[in-house]
């Protein structure tokens, strides 16, 4: 009964693997442009959209802009190269 | 001594990675930058057999950034109870940011090890109108902390396309509940004095976390070993994130036969979020499974194979690149989740549920949301009457607006 479920469990996850590479190969995401050369609106896309519906440019002011980006590199592990170039492309937009 | 050791290596990744930021200026004519953010939701639910109700809650994000090196950030929880209006604190902690590879943190944040709790918990962002099961404070057994206390240390660096991330934690950690309790709603299993919580006459009786398995609620700490956790990511390509994260702590009670017991939780996490053309919308496909291991103690109640697995995989699809305007803004959502516990522990029950749910966003942070839930409970070896089978099914609405 046990062996059974983690069986299942471990079907679920190779699946899982295999769905996403297949989508990777058939969607042609897998960019080659390294990090440090993507424009700040590109990595503001990428990674904002990468956990939930991007917002505006133009609904904060600067210095609001400047406390969000700090706070999401906290919290989704950005690297400081990808908060500055999104920083930037925020304020130059808003 | 191990103590001594975490304390003074902090002190010196703080000395060496603080040469840099002493040379970042704070910001011009003495502004600092603030910010009120947030979310609220109310939620309608009707459960088969059971009453139907509303709930409601309101959760402001204070930050304030005060240099380029701190930041503070926490989020306070309001939520109508029926005994009157609950204020909890869902995390509250300082940064240090002294270097572009390391930042400090420090005071309560969501834990590092439950990629759900950190990045998708705010009702505008969760896809469902509830939480998978298996995270504290959400379900009937907790296999993984949602929030820790103590202090982390993270960063990330780019290799290349790809991007690497770290977060190591040390925090109170969770607590073995060993016998059984009744607890007053907002408390630990424990009191100030180590021993279970008991409710006075009058006060609000609520089910307590069952015996065998862990109390995550932080406060109070029932020992002095701190739980030691982090998680390492990696995304080989923006659209793609894979995490391993851990969590180990000495959880039995100092003065009692289980004092030694240890957990150790590994957790596995995937995220695919990519715009598909050929679909002509976008995809999100994510997923979390936790296996949790409970020393088997040599005294009952606890002296069987304490190991519990639980989880969830979620798949999301929004329309967004046809033209009509209303279906554009349609997210079709569904989430397996499921939570195996030992066959032996008092509370054995295999929980699985589906959930299928139908959004509409107004705006990027303004969604309804309504879903429908089918929960199947197994019963292994129930006393009288063997294995047994039950099915739930609730029906749940949601709007939802971030600010």
């Amino acid at each position: 009964m046990k062996s059974r479920k983690i069986k299942a469990v471990a079907l679920l996850s190779v699946a899982l693997m295999i769905l996403a590479l297949l989508l990777i190969l058939l969607t042609g995401c897998a960019s080659s442009v390294p990090i440090k050369e993507k424009p700040g609106a590109q990595l503001w896309g990428e990674n904002c959209g990468h956990c939930h519906n991007i917002r505006p440019p133009n609904s904060l002011t600067d210095g609001e802009w400047s406390a969000v980006v700090t706070h999401m590199r906290t919290r989704a592990n950005l690297s400081a190269v990808e908060a500055e170039k999104i920083l930037e492309f925020l304020q130059q937009s808003n | 001594m191990k103590t001594v050791t975490v304390a003074a290596t902090v002190v010196l990744l703080l000395a060496l990675t603080g040469l840099q930021a002493q040379t970042t200026p704070v910001p011009a004519n003495g502004r600092t930058n603030f910010l009120l953010t947030g979310y609220s939701a109310t939620t309608f639910e009707k459960e088969e057999g059971s009453n139907s109700l509303f709930e409601t809650s309101f959760n402001p994000i204070f930050l304030w950034k005060p240099t380029e090196q701190f930041l503070f950030e926490s989020e306070v929880e309001f939520e109508i109870e029926e005994e009157g209006t609950d204020i909890g604190m869902e995390f509250g902690q300082i940064w240090y940011i002294p270097s572009d590879y390391i930042m400090f943190g420090f005071g309560k944040f969501l834990s590092p090890n439950n990629m759900f709790m950190e990045r998708l918990h705010p009702a505008w962002i969760n896809k469902l109108p509830d939480m998978p099961m298996g995270l504290s404070d959400h379900g009937p057994v907790p296999l993984l902390a949602s929030s820790q206390i103590g202090a982390q240390v993270r960063g990330a660096f780019p290799v290349g396309a790809s991007r690497i991330g770290y977060a190591f934690y040390v925090s109170h950690g969770p607590t073995l509940v060993a016998e059984e309790d009744t607890l007053a709603e907002g408390t630990g299993a424990l009191n100030k004095a180590g021993v279970p919580h008991v409710a006075q006459e009058g006060e609000e009786e609520e089910e307590g976390v069952p015996v065998g398995f862990l109390d995550f609620s932080n406060v109070p700490e029932n020992n002095s070993d701190k739980a030691i956790g982090g998680r390492v990511s990696f995304l080989p390509v923006p659209q793609l994130e894979i995490g391993y994260s851990f969590e180990t702590a000495n959880v039995g009670t100092p003065g009692t036969e289980f004092s030694d017991i240890r957990s150790l939780n590994n957790v596995v996490d995937f995220t695919y979020v990519n715009d598909i053309d050929p679909l002509k919308g976008h995809l999100d496909i994510r997923g979390q499974w936790v296996w949790l291991h409970i020393d088997r103690a040599d005294e009952p109640p606890l002296n069987y194979d304490n190991t519990s697995n639980g989880g969830f995989a979620q798949i999301a699809y929004m329309p967004s690149k046809v033209d009509n305007p209303f279906f554009k803004n349609l997210e079709f959502v569904f989430r397996f989740d499921r939570l195996d516990l030992p066959d032996e522990a008092e509370f054995n029950p295999e929980l699985t549920r589906y959930s299928f749910g139908l959004n509409y966003w107004f705006t990027p942070s303004s969604v309804l949301k309504l879903a429908f839930e089918a929960k199947k409970e197994d019963f292994p070896n129930e006393p009288e009457v063997g294995e047994s089978e039950e099915t739930e099914s609730k029906f749940v609405a949601q709007f939802s607006l971030g600010f």
